[in-house]
């Protein structure tokens, strides 16, 4: 046995620190995330176990093994092609149906699995991560490691289509990072303030359920928003709308056409963010044991 | 958690606590009350105020509590069910955050709280070490160099290859431990798990422990007073939510077993502070003032046995002409109780001094009458209504009888049995028999 000091510890919290009631309340923002980030990248150990043991537990004791980890993240798009291709859905803006709701249902999924994940995870995990120590951000990072690798089966799915109906991107670079970058800032900024506000009001995982279960048809998932009638003003003004029709515009149809409002929404999530990262790593500690 | 360091600290000191409080509420509506303030200042980034009033459903989990621990050292938390052991160990470890006081750790730490933590049962002991070493910030391939040693130290054998799911408590007890032993931290919190090992493993882990403590200090809470005693160099007992006593293990162990339930927290230190009075300390009046607890050998004392006849050794040179010195020592309990006072005047003793003279006094107790516990007094000179000197002296334990004891003092009494409603001879009992 080594009885000697062993490094990955040592490195991890070998230097002298204190704990005091209020010390996270006086960082501040930008220190708030640079310690954030510090603590995700002091456990991606932790995370990357964590997420290879996730996904092992998503086909332990079956038998067709790991063919669920890449079949079960198609169900969601793939029932929604079927619809589509039974003409359940209308067809609309020249683009092919199953390829528009295949991308449009990938990034709703995604997106809002920012926001649900930390709701998630902070309260499944709120009691392990207080008997651990660990940092609730690592868990939380640990549980978008499985969205990205569930996206990516999507994504692959899409390129199929792409591929197969011959729908070709015809990309816009800066339109496409933007809403990419508005569209993580956003999710994620109220993913973590939601997670922490569920564990003071247990309301609030129920009405985000609620809310995407409509939000979906009001974010131009499955219907352009345009063709809505008197709903066609949440085609610049719901933010989920935006992300979507900007990174599908972004991709297929070389550019967004409400560009100012995107850099708007892109500006607003960026102090969205500032605020709840801020709020996420002072309240993350306080909750730790609360059921 | 911030990185402040401690203006003047010992070089081996590991971890230092002081004046920690955690409030915890009764029901989930408090809880939930605090925490939603607490959210709307996080918002706005606006500091709370320390707690100071409590909600009535609130309470102090964890109170007062203050020490200091040295690499090598061995400290033991002992206390009843619900006493804030578990809750001093988590915040030590820093999984829950102080509402008071501050919490200094020098080095790395671990903590064995929870055997379940950090395991996930559905996976198998080799997987959950590797998930438990990475918690503690072990790469896969660090975490495979040491898996042998781990394995061997457990003593698993094929079992390792099993849902932890199937794993008895001991069996979990003793991967959990295997994965620690191999952290080796400078500070380790061990919560009562070492319990649910079998005899062999047990004295197995103690000689890690033992082995470790060449390098690392720990924090133990346990109920086996075995354990206690046999590791621990100091101990602390809790008692609902507050220290009750530290010091040497044994006087600790009889004052645990003589708590009860419904036995009075400790007071606050201010709350006996404010019980004491004011210190005064005329520089003026009076210099080289000395005092001390001694045995009758005039050996000086911090305990002694409660049938033990002890004394106090007063000495000091007097500034001033006085008329009228009176010396007294009132004495305290640690719940701030007002247990009795020593006296010049219990003999109508005062005493006239000039300016420059010395003055020495002894004033002896008889053994048998302080009931065991932790004695907290003061030394106060006055010259005649006025106090000239007020200073709290060290504390002195009475430790515990060879016979029951009840309330604060024993009084001096003999039980005699009626000789004629009994007609064989009984033995007459002494005072304090039973």
């Amino acid at each position: 046995m080594n009885s000697q000091q062993s490094e990955p510890v040592a490195k991890r919290n070998a230097e002298s620190r204190t704990y005091q009631p209020f010390d996270r309340f006086s960082d501040g923002p930008f220190l708030a995330i640079k310690r954030f980030l510090a603590e995700i990248a002091r456990h991606r150990s932790h995370i990357s176990t964590v997420f290879i043991d996730d996904f092992k537990a998503g086909y332990r004791g079956t038998a067709l093994g790991v063919f669920w980890n890449f079949v079960l993240p198609l169900v969601p798009v793939s029932v929604y092609i079927l619809l589509v291709n039974l003409r359940v859905f209308p067809t609309f803006e020249g683009m092919n149906p199953a390829l528009y709701i295949g991308f449009n249902v990938t990034l709703w999924v995604l997106f809002t699995g920012m926001i649900t994940r930390p709701i998630q995870v902070v309260k499944s995990r709120n009691a392990e991560t207080m008997m651990t120590a660990l940092p609730m951000s690592a868990a939380i990072v640990a549980s978008f490691a499985q969205l990205c690798f569930d996206t990516l089966v999507r994504g692959a799915l899409v390129v199929l289509l792409v591929v197969v109906f011959g729908q070709w991107p015809n990309v816009a670079i800066f339109d496409l990072l933007l809403a990419l970058m508005f569209a993580t800032m956003f999710c994620f900024s109220i993913g973590l303030t939601l997670s922490i506000l569920s564990m003071i009001f247990s309301d609030i995982a129920r009405l985000v359920a609620i809310l995407l279960q409509y939000g979906i048809f009001v974010s131009g998932v499955i219907f352009p928003v345009s063709t809505m009638g008197p709903l066609a003003v949440l085609e610049t003004t719901n933010p989920f709308n935006v992300i979507i029709s900007a990174s599908r515009d972004a991709i297929f149809a070389g550019g967004y056409a409400h560009t100012p409002e995107l850099l708007v929404w892109t500006g607003a999530s960026s102090l969205l963010m500032l605020v709840s990262i801020n709020f996420f790593y002072i309240m993350e500690h306080r909750i730790r044991g609360v059921v | 958690m911030s990185k402040d360091i401690p203006l003047s600290i010992d070089a081996d000191i590991v971890l230092q606590v002081k004046s920690l409080g955690r409030v915890y509420a009764r029901n989930r509506k408090a809880t939930r009350k605090r925490l939603a303030g607490m959210a709307l200042r996080a918002l706005f980034s606006i500091r709370p105020k320390p707690v100071s009033e409590l909600q009535p459903s609130e309470f102090w989990a964890v109170d007062s509590v203050s020490f200091d621990l040295t690499r090598g050292e061995a400290l033991g938390v002992i206390g009843l069910n619900g006493s804030g052991k578990t809750t001093l160990l988590r915040l030590l470890a820093g999984q829950l955050v102080p509402d008071k006081g501050e919490i200094w750790v020098n080095g790395s730490s671990a903590a064995m709280i929870d055997l379940q933590a950090g395991f996930q049962s559905a996976a198998s002991g080799r997987e959950n070490v590797v998930l438990r070493a990475a918690a503690l910030g072990f790469t896969r391939a660090q975490t495979r160099e040491k898996f042998d040693a781990i394995l061997e130290f457990s003593g698993l054998g094929d079992a390792i290859d099993a849902p932890i799911a199937s794993y008895s408590a001991g069996m979990k007890m003793r991967l959990a431990f295997s994965i620690m032993a191999n952290v080796s931290p400078d500070v380790l919190f061990i919560d009562e798990v070492l319990a649910v090992g079998d005899f062999q493993f047990r004295q197995k882990c103690l000689a890690k422990i033992r082995e470790m403590r060449a390098k690392s200090a720990f924090v133990l809470v346990s109920h086996s007073m075995h354990d206690i005693e046999r590791f621990c160099d100091r101990v602390i007992v809790m008692h609902k939510g507050k220290p009750y006593f530290e010091g040497a293990p044994a006087e600790a162990i009889e004052i645990y077993e003589s708590l009860s339930a419904d036995q009075p927290a400790l007071e606050t230190p201010q709350q006996l502070a404010r019980s004491m009075g004011p210190i005064i300390e005329n520089e003026e009046a009076l210099a080289n003032v000395k005092f001390q607890w001694c045995n009758m050998q005039g050996d000086p004392v911090t305990q002694v046995a409660f049938d033990q006849p002890f004394k106090l050794v007063l000495s000091f040179k007097c500034l001033i002409d006085t008329r009228s010195l009176i010396v007294g020592v009132p004495i305290w309990n640690s719940n701030s109780q007002f247990v009795t006072g020593l006296s010049t005047q219990v003999t109508s003793e005062s005493y006239s001094l000039n300016a420059g003279e010395s003055f020495d006094l002894t004033i002896e107790v008889d053994g048998g009458y302080l009931n065991p516990g932790v004695l907290k007094s003061m030394i106060a000179i006055m010259d005649g209504p006025e106090h000239i000197y007020r200073k709290l002296n060290k504390d002195l334990v009475i430790s515990t009888a060879q016979h029951p004891t009840w309330g604060v003092v024993t009084v001096p009494h003999r039980c005699v049995r009626n000789q004629e409603s009994e007609p064989r001879g009984r033995p007459q009992f002494a005072k304090g028999q039973s």
